[in-house]
C-alpha cells in the first residue's frame, strides 16, 4: 500500500511533501483535494486537518499533517534510501534544523503574503494589497542578503550537501521566481542565485514541475 | 565545558530554551545580550545568528540560533536524561511531537507573537499597540484555540499523554498572554485551560517564569 497524500499538486505546501518523496524514491498516490472550490474547508477534509488546509497524509493506520512534520517523517523512515536530507551527525542535523526553521520564521512570512497577493488573489479576482507588497519586497531583500552571505561560503544552507533545509525553500521559490521583481532581485544576488539554479537542476525539481503541469 | 545560551530570560525565545535546559536538567551558562542596549545588532552577537535576534547557543565547536532548532538539539543531545521530549523511541509518535510542534511555529506563534508585539513591545517603543492588529490577530488565535480544545479533549497533552516540546513551544508567549486583558481566549477553553495550568506547575516552568518579567498595556 502507497502513502496518500491529500492535496493539491500546484500548491506549494503539497510541493513540499512531493519533493521530499521523490528524493527519498517513495512510491505515493496524490488525492486532489480542490482548493478552487474550497474542497480543503469541507468537513471530511477537516478530519484530516483540522486547520482546513492542504496536505494530509494516510499512510494505513497512520495520519499526519503540516508539510515539514510530514517530510520530516519521511526523510528520518527512509534514512537509508535516496538523499540523506536530514544530517550526518547530531551537530549537522542542528544546522539542517536551523536553517529550515529560518525557512519558517524569516523566508515563509514574507514569501507566503508576497505570493498570494501577486499570484493567488488576481486568480481569485480579488484586490492585491500593493502597499503590503512593496513593503514585503524590502524586507525580502534584507533576508536574501542574509541567505546570500551564507552561501557565498556554503554550497547549501547546511553546508556541503543538499539537504531539508534547501528543499523546503524550493516550492515558494518556484512561484517567487516566476514574479519579475522578485526574480530580478534573486539574479541580483550572486550566491544564491547560484545556489537556486543548482537546486532547481535536481531531478526531483524537474519531475515535480512536470506533476504540476509545467 | 557547559554550554552557552545568549540572551536575555525576558525574551520569550530565550525562556523556550532555558524551559527545554531545565527539563533535561543540563549545564549551562546564560550570557547576557542587552537588548535595550541593542547588543543583539553587534557584529559580535551577529557573527552568531546573522538575523540578530536572541536566543544563540555555543556548544564546543557548534553555534546554533533559532530556539526551536536549539532545543531540539539539546532533547537530542541528552535524549537519555530529564523528560522524554520528543518521543524518539517511536517514529510515528515522534512525528506527532513534529506535528504539533509544527502547530505552533506557523498557526499559533504568528498570531500570540503579534499580540504580545503590539501590546509589550511597541510600547516600550514609546509607540501605541494597533488595535487592528491585535483585534485581528485574536480573532485568529480563538479559531486555534478551538482547534486545540477538541484535540486536548481527546490528549492529555497535545502530542498525546506526555509533555514534549509541542508543548514547551507554546509556553513564553502564552506566559505573556496571560497577563494581558486577553486571557479568556485561555480561561473560556476548559480543556486548553487545564492543560495550561498543568504546564505552569512543572519545576522547569517555575524555575524560568521569575525572568518573564516584561509587563503589557492593558488594551
Amino acid at each position: 500500500m502507497v502513502v496518500k497524500l491529500y492535496g493539491q499538486v500546484t500548491a506549494a505546501c503539497p510541493q513540499r511533501v512531493l519533493l521530499c518523496f521523490l528524493e527519498k524514491e517513495i512510491e505515493f498516490e496524490i488525492i486532489h483535494i480542490d482548493l478552487d472550490t474550497l474542497e480543503q474547508k469541507k468537513p471530511e477534509h477537516l478530519l484530516r486537518q483540522p486547520f482546513g488546509q492542504v496536505p494530509a497524509i494516510e499512510d494505513g493506520d497512520f495520519k499526519l499533517f503540516e508539510s515539514r512534520a510530514i517530510a520530516r517523517y519521511y526523510a528520518t523512515k527512509y534514512a537509508d534510501q535516496g538523499t540523506n536530507l536530514l544530517g550526518k551527525s547530531l551537530e549537522h542535523r542542528a544546522i539542517v534544523d536551523q536553517w529550515a526553521d529560518v525557512e519558517t520564521h524569516y523566508f515563509n512570512t514574507l514569501a507566503h503574503p508576497i505570493v498570494i497577493n501577486l499570484i493567488i488573489k488576481p486568480r481569485l479576482g480579488e484586490k492585491c494589497d500593493v502597499v503590503l507588497v512593496e513593503e514585503l519586497k524590502v524586507k525580502l531583500g534584507v533576508v536574501l542578503d542574509i541567505y546570500n552571505n551564507r552561501l557565498s561560503s556554503n554550497r547549501f544552507l547546511a553546508g556541503e550537501e543538499f539537504t531539508m533545509a534547501d528543499l523546503t525553500h524550493m516550492p515558494a521559490m518556484g512561484y517567487l521566481m516566476s514574479i519579475t521583481d522578485i526574480n530580478q532581485m534573486v539574479k541580483a544576488r550572486g550566491s544564491f542565485n547560484r545556489w537556486w539554479e543548482e537546486i532547481s537542476d535536481r531531478p526531483s525539481w524537474k519531475k515535480l514541475m512536470v506533476l504540476a503541469g509545467h | 565545558m557547559a554550554m552557552k545560551l545568549y540572551g536575555d530570560e525576558m525574551s520569550a525565545c530565550v525562556a523556550r530554551v532555558l524551559l527545554c535546559l531545565h527539563e533535561k536538567n543540563t549545564e549551562f551558562e546564560l550570557v547576557p545580550v542587552n537588548l535595550f542596549a541593542c547588543h543583539h545588532k553587534l557584529p559580535s552577537f551577529l557573527s552568531m545568528n546573522p538575523f540578530g535576534k536572541v536566543p544563540a547557543l555555543q556548544d564546543d565547536d557548534l553555534t546554533l540560533f533559532e530556539s526551536r532548532a536549539i532545543t531540539a538539539y539539546i532533547a537530542e543531545k541528552h535524549r537519555e536524561k530529564g523528560t522524554n521530549l520528543t518521543r524518539h523511541e517511536d517514529s510515528k509518535e515522534a512525528a506527532i511531537v513534529k506535528l504539533w510542534s509544527e502547530v505552533e511555529a506557523h498557526h499559533f506563534n504568528p498570531a500570540i507573537s503579534a499580540v504580545i508585539h503590539q501590546l509589550i513591545v511597541v510600547p516600550l517603543q514609546g509607540e501605541s499597540p494597533n488595535a487592528a492588529i491585535v483585534e485581528e490577530n485574536l480573532e485568529n488565535l480563538g479559531k486555534i484555540l478551538d482547534v486545540y480544545e477538541e484535540r486536548l479533549g481527546k490528549t492529555k497533552y497535545l502530542a498525546g499523554d506526555t509533555y514534549t516540546l509541542a508543548d514547551l513551544h507554546h509556553v513564553p508567549y502564552t506566559y505573556y498572554f496571560m497577563k494581558t486583558s486577553h486571557a479568556g481566549l485561555i480561561n473560556d477553553r476548559p480543556n486548553v485551560k487545564a492543560w495550561w495550568e498543568d504546564l505552569c506547575s512543572r519545576p522547569a516552568f517555575l524555575k524560568v517564569s521569575p525572568g518573564l518579567t516584561v509587563a503589557p498595556t492593558t488594551n
